[in-house]
């Protein structure tokens, strides 16, 4: 699933390891989610969403659209 | 702030592993060692007894598993063990099968005390290290 994780993170300035400190989960969680690698779980995706103050949908494309 | 580089959970599975499970190991090791060595049969009790000792590697591994599944928060971390022990419980169920039906035709020898334990641990490390390289 395409997301912009990497463009909302450069826009704060942050780090994975930084946005792997707020979200509590490892850098490389960080890291698998934002290549697409890995989705995230609905509540991971929530805190996402709220740490970033956007809703799920402006963060993660829905590529079955 | 400072990356985080392993969970609470993970360094805990780790400690378990490391001061409980090795070392059971290495106990299981040598009393199959000593039995075989000095051709040792035990019967009825002592049997059931040397039985659970030489599974409890095993089973202790398999406890281990689900209790850090149970404390790990990240579940990035959860799915990468998870894939890592299907692939160590796949293969050792597969070879085990093979070597059943192989026994079916040929005369092959019985597999050894904890073989299977000891294969499913070496490709658990292997699968191991592979997922954490897929999604390094």
């Amino acid at each position: 699933m395409k997301n912009r994780l990497k463009v909302l993170r450069a826009e704060r300035d942050w780090s994975q390891a930084d946005l792997a400190q707020r979200l509590e989960v490892s850098r490389q969680s960080v890291n698998a989610i934002e290549t697409g690698k890995f989705d995230p779980s609905l509540p991971l995706a929530f805190k996402l969403a709220r740490l970033f103050g956007l809703r799920i949908e402006e963060i993660f494309e829905d590529s079955g659209q | 702030m400072s990356p985080r580089v392993g969970s609470p959970a993970m360094y805990r599975f780790e400690n378990r592993m490391l001061f409980v499970i090795v070392p059971l190991y290495v106990l299981v090791v040598i009393l199959g060692i000593s039995l075989s060595h000095f051709h040792l049969h035990p019967t009825r009790i002592w049997a059931v007894l040397c039985a659970a000792l030489l599974s409890s590697p095993g089973i202790g591994f398999i406890f281990c598993f689900g209790l850090y599944l149970s404390e790990e928060k990240d579940e990035f971390q959860r799915t990468l063990l998870v894939q890592s022990i299907l692939w160590a419980l796949g293969v050792t169920i597969c070879v085990g099968f093979f070597w059943f039906a192989l026994g079916t035709f040929f005369h092959v020898p019985q597999m050894k005390f904890a073989s299977d334990e000891i294969l499913f641990a070496v490709v658990y490390a292997v699968s191991s290290l592979v997922t954490r390289w897929r999604y390094r």
